[in-house]
């Protein structure tokens, strides 16, 4: 048979596939001079914007000149972009002026860090994680900043600023408002707004508020009482139902800081320093202010999460170039904050884009801050590194790195091994990761180490359900709480699991937090101490079987769940199986996956669990967690803590704008919690951290590490030079 | 053969349905819930904000609609024939939807949706994952396929003897080292500074890549190895980790194959015409032989697209393993599905044409 497939053929077929392959790599090369010639493009877009106004303010200075007006001591013309003088940019960045005029600054090299996962967005408002939020840091400013160490509030775009609260008008208004009975046309209204939703549950729902506000349903006077008879009601049924529940609720809070007419709280004027300008060029203005406030608010932004995180700032509007003002909501003493924390984002550049496109955007940034991305408009691939250029425009002092670079490194080992090669300058380690790499000389001796507190650390705990399949559960007794963390070695997890870089918590407060209270003491272990409590509320071991049991002689047994992923949760757990069978406890072990997990907090479905709170503000609001409001409609209240004198105390407080009350108060607070024990506070971490040996002026301060923005590296010591 | 081919296409529609009804359905009753987790990191709950983020997943996916409700929407928006909005579809109209936008009846471009966890098209998301998978697989399969035949051919010629002993027990090994072990070990040993620093420990390229020359070249600093070698450079360890399991399946079905062809009647009649032995085995024996790999290779068209989570963890390449397993771990509805769907047509397609070369190779295998 002849052959059909010789040699020849096979010379043919691998020119075929060596031409394909250089067709690829060709497109590849292609690929990237693209890239660099997008970046020269838009360079060459800033520069010639920036040569236009500087064409038009030399026209206007010589059309001045040749009317005859002296341009001696006259004020700089619009729109002229002039670098801000030494003071002001001091006052502005104080830090970094401090850490600029140090001798030995020297301007330079390339700060190398890695993240652990990949952000898959960068672009402010629709970018949902912690990376997105740290890479924008370096890009934006705020019109105020609460400075790190002393946690105060300065002036950053914004030079000075006028609160004016309006507490007494708001609060007669809301007052009166809510005297007045509802009226027939309301509650149709809200009928009709609620339209399919209206169902069993939210019936149910409003049953459930109606008492914790104190007030006694009719018809049913619980919302079990409800349960049995809902499934007999029709929607008709149901609707008059909830118009009935709502004519005896009345009106609510809710609805009178939402209407129109209603006074603002409080209205917060800033005043923008001139010379600010965006990394094009163009300068900040009180526009750009305003813009990026009606951004956040624009419907179609897929920023909802975030927006509701600022909503009680209802108005901003421009006074004029450099004057923006605000009005609040409710009185709330974070709304100052609020109005003046946020990024200010460039008008000029994100109107070029649709909503949609904001939404599907990956890294859509350009700000007036210290850095700046290479090419603003999608000048990043996710699953690239991020680099950061020095913003060679800033307005205030100019910051050391020539970069500041993020690799994307998911594995631990690897992250390591970057470090110890000098691939990478910074590594956040894990306790255990932390205590290895303080053996190694050579590792500790070309770094800076460090394990500082942080503010806001955020902090461990265990929740004890009080209330689950709508009865009462063992842990609604406050002295079964407070036995249950007695029992739990908290000193032992913080010196043992955690290496010693954690120290037990006493409360939702972290040390160094001026929300905590100095009086109180952390319990530690004590088992004859909770064996008391335990027999005070009635469990003891009845028939001497080293279980302790309920007076009706149901054993003492919980379920104990929690999320699969951190490692150290499993040690925990194990851990408190242990010491509760000392007291005679039984303990059930459920590790959950994380999408389980969030389910069945939601639905109110376990005895005990284990979780973390972030760090939010530096001021945190407990709100959220302990309210006894944030019980229903799957609040975070998920173990449904209830104490009435609290829910008074956290309202005050969250009104109160005098820092001083609003500490005293937040002290009560705590001293409630710690009596109470909704939660066993576990234990607040401490952020270790190595830093590359030759990165200078690197201080700890009361939230942690001061910003990177101040590091730099001396002269001969750099590492990436250009 | 033409009717075959128009069946057997029309058969895949039905095919892919029950495919990806049966993943629908069972994400959207797994515990946990369709989007589920797309909260927060790392055991962190975020405030009152989840809350918010599930009414928004509720109005835009319609996620308390009844399931085959929300199936027939998915079905209905990756199919190229089905209801659209006029402006997009061509075809009849058929009226307006609830926000008053006229709808159309006809054809149209497929919508793979977009993602809930990272909030951007998986159609964007694909593109950015697939190329580095495509990249890893391109370059692994060849090696794998030309190690394994030689060594399967070699260890079939020489049965019984030193190398075959050796090569079985040794690609044998390799297959039961588990990659995850391996990857950490060979970070731990060629890529850190305490032992040999032969080869980076993570990524794709190095950190100033973007500003090498494209090839190697020699530059007043001195060498400078250029994009593509350093591209090379970065892919030794992800690929080394890729290829050594999958020697051992391989050889020992070439092994197999070579020894079957060896004992059959026209190699022991080209050998007693005195034909050299080189001459027998390569020209007789060994072209036979590779049936077999014919056959597994076109079961590997979809797992081109498939990528492997435990390299692209352990060397920090994104490619489409961790897109993967990072969807399901959310529950991340479109992604998945877009998943099931495309490598399922991939499946189907490629056993199509798999069918077909053996009507090609074979003569006694026929269609019509």
């Amino acid at each position: 048979m002849e052959n059909r497939f010789g040699f020849r053929d096979v010379i043919v077929v691998v020119l075929l596939l060596a031409v394909l392959v250089m067709i690829g790599l060709a497109m590849v090369q292609f690929d990237r001079q693209y890239t660099v010639i997008r970046r020269i493009a838009s360079t060459l877009e800033e520069q010639t914007a920036s040569q236009a106004r500087l064409e038009q303010a030399l026209t206007r200075l010589n059309n001045r000149l040749e009317r005859g007006e002296v341009a001696i001591g006259v004020a700089t013309p619009q729109g002229t972009p002039a670098a801000p003088p030494a003071d002001a940019q001091a006052d502005a960045f104080p830090r970094l002026a401090a850490a600029v005029s140090q001798p030995e600054f020297t301007r330079g090299d390339w700060l190398v860090d890695a993240f652990a996962s990949n952000p898959s967005k960068l672009t402010p408002l629709v970018s949902k994680d912690l990376y997105g939020r740290r890479i924008q840091n370096y890009i934006f400013d705020n019109l105020i900043v609460q400075d790190p160490d002393t946690f105060e509030y300065r002036g950053q775009l914004a030079e000075s600023w006028d609160i004016e609260p309006n507490l007494e008008a708001w609060q007669a208004w809301v007052d009166a408002w809510l005297a007045e009975p509802i009226t027939d046309a309301e509650i149709p209204a809200e009928i009709d707004a609620l339209g399919d939703r209206l169902d069993a549950d939210t019936v149910r729902g409003l049953i459930e508020r109606m008492r914790t506000e104190g007030l006694t349903p009719a018809p049913f006077d619980s919302a079990e009482a409800f349960d049995a008879a809902s499934s007999a009601l029709n929607t008709g049924e149901l609707a008059a139902l909830y118009g009935e529940l709502r004519r005896q609720e009345g009106r609510r809070y809710e609805d009178a800081i939402r209407q129109p007419d209603a006074p603002p709280a409080a209205t917060y004027t800033f005043r923008m320093r001139p010379g600010a300008v965006f990394s094009d060029g163009t300068p900040v203005t009180s526009e750009d202010v305003v813009f990026s406030w009606d951004l956040l608010n624009n419907p179609a932004v897929d920023a909802h999460d975030e927006r509701a995180f600022y909503d009680n700032i209802r108005a901003w509007e421009a006074l004029d170039d450099r004057t923006v003002r605000f009005e609040s909501r409710e009185p709330h003493y974070l709304a100052f904050g609020f109005a003046g924390g946020r990024p200010v984002m460039p008008k000029h550049f994100y109107e070029r884009f649709t909503p949609e496109q904001i939404n599907t955007s990956s890294s859509l940034l350009m700000g007036s801050g210290p850095y700046r991305m290479a090419e603003p408009d999608e000048g990043w691939r996710p699953g690239t590194p991020i680099e950061l250029v020095r913003n060679d425009r800033f307005w205030g002092p100019q910051p050391a790195f020539d970069r500041l670079v993020w690799k994307i490194i998911n594995e631990p080992v690897a992250r390591l091994t970057e470090y110890r090669n000098g691939s990478i300058d910074f590594l956040a380690a894990q306790p255990n990761q932390y205590q290895e790499m303080l053996n190694e000389p050579d590792l500790v001796e070309r770094s800076h180490h460090s394990a500082v507190d942080t503010v806001p650390s955020g902090y461990a705990f265990v929740a004890w359900n009080q209330r689950r399949g709508g009865e009462p559960t063992r842990f609604a007794d406050k002295r079964v709480r407070q036995a249950m963390t007695y029992l739990i070695d908290r000193d032992r997890i913080s010196e043992e699991m955690m290496k010693g870089y954690a120290r037990p918590a006493n409360g939702p407060f972290e040390p160094g937090n001026p929300q905590r209270n100095p009086e109180l003491d952390t319990r530690s272990l004590d088992v004859a101490k909770a064996r008391e409590l335990l027999a005070a509320a009635g469990y003891e071991d009845r028939d001497g079987d080293g279980v302790i049991e309920a007076p009706d002689g149901t054993p003492f047994e919980f379920t104990f769940t929690y999320p699969s992923g951190a490692s150290y949760y499993d040690d925990i757990a194990l851990f408190i199986k242990d010491t509760m069978a000392k007291a005679g406890i039984l303990v059930k072990l459920e590790k959950l996956e994380w999408a389980v997990f969030v389910q069945r907090l939601d639905n109110r479905n376990f005895d005990a669990v284990i979780l973390r709170w972030g760090g939010g503000a530096i001021e945190s609001d407990i709100r959220q967690m302990f309210h006894s409001s944030q019980i229903a409609n799957r609040g975070n209240n998920f173990n449904a803590y209830s104490n009435p004198e609290l829910d008074v105390i956290i309202d005050q407080a969250r009104k109160t704008l005098d820092r001083d009350e609003r500490m005293a108060l937040w002290h009560q607070a705590h001293a409630i919690l710690w009596e109470d024990q909704p939660y066993t506070f576990m234990f607040t971490q401490k952020a270790l951290r190595f830093v590359d040996d030759r990165v200078a002026n690197i201080e700890a301060i009361s939230s942690g590490l001061n910003d990177r923005v101040e590091w730099f590296v001396p002269g001969d010591a750099q590492r990436w030079t250009q | 053969m033409l009717n075959y081919i128009v069946r057997r296409l029309l058969l895949l529609v039905p095919t892919l349905i029950g495919v990806t009804m049966v993943v629908f359905f069972v994400m959207a009753n797994s515990p946990g819930g369709v989007g589920g987790s797309a909260l927060s990191e790392e055991g962190d709950i975020s405030s009152e904000q989840a809350i918010i983020q599930r009414e928004y997943f509720n109005q835009r996916y319609g996620l308390d609609d009844p399931q085959i409700v929300q199936y027939g929407r998915w079905l209905n928006r990756v199919s190229p024939v089905g209801f659209g909005e006029a402006k997009k579809t061509a075809g009849v109209p058929v009226g307006e939807d609830r926000d008053g936008v006229p709808q159309a009846l006809g054809f149209k471009w497929p919508d793979l949706g977009e993602s809930f966890q990272h909030r951007r098209p998986v159609l964007d998301l694909y593109a950015q994952a697939l190329p580095i998978t495509l990249l890893l697989n391109l370059v692994t399969l060849p090696i794998s396929y030309v190690v394994a035949i030689l060594a399967g051919v070699y260890a079939a010629r020489h049965r019984g003897q030193a190398f075959d002993v050796a090569s079985g027990a040794t690609l044998l090994s390799l297959y039961s080292a588990p990659v995850i072990w391996v990857g950490v070990v060979l970070i731990g040993f060629l890529a850190s500074n305490q032992y040999l620093q032969w080869f980076p420990a993570s990524g794709l390229s190095s950190l100033r890549a973007d500003e090498y020359d494209f090839l190697p070249s020699i530059t007043a600093d001195g060498w400078q190895r250029g994009w593509l070698l350093d591209r090379a450079w970065h892919l030794v360890l992800p690929v080394v980790c890729m290829v050594y399991g999958s020697f051992a399946v391989l050889a020992k079905l070439m092994r197999a194959s070579v020894l079957e062809s060896l004992g059959s009647d026209y190699v022991r009649t080209a050998t007693a015409k005195g034909l050299s032995d080189g001459d027998v085995l390569w020209h007789h024996a060994f072209r036979n032989s590779l049936l077999p790999l014919i056959t597994v290779a076109a079961s590997i068209v979809p797992s081109l697209l498939a990528g492997s989570l435990v390299i692209e963890k352990i060397f920090s390449v994104p490619g489409m393993g961790l897109l993967t397993i990072d969807a399901i771990w959310a529950r991340d509805r479109e992604l998945v599905l877009a998943g099931a769907l495309i490598s399922g047509l991939l499946g189907l397609l490629s056993i199509l044409v798999a069918d077909l070369c053996y009507a090609f190779a074979d003569p006694r295998v026929s269609y019509e």
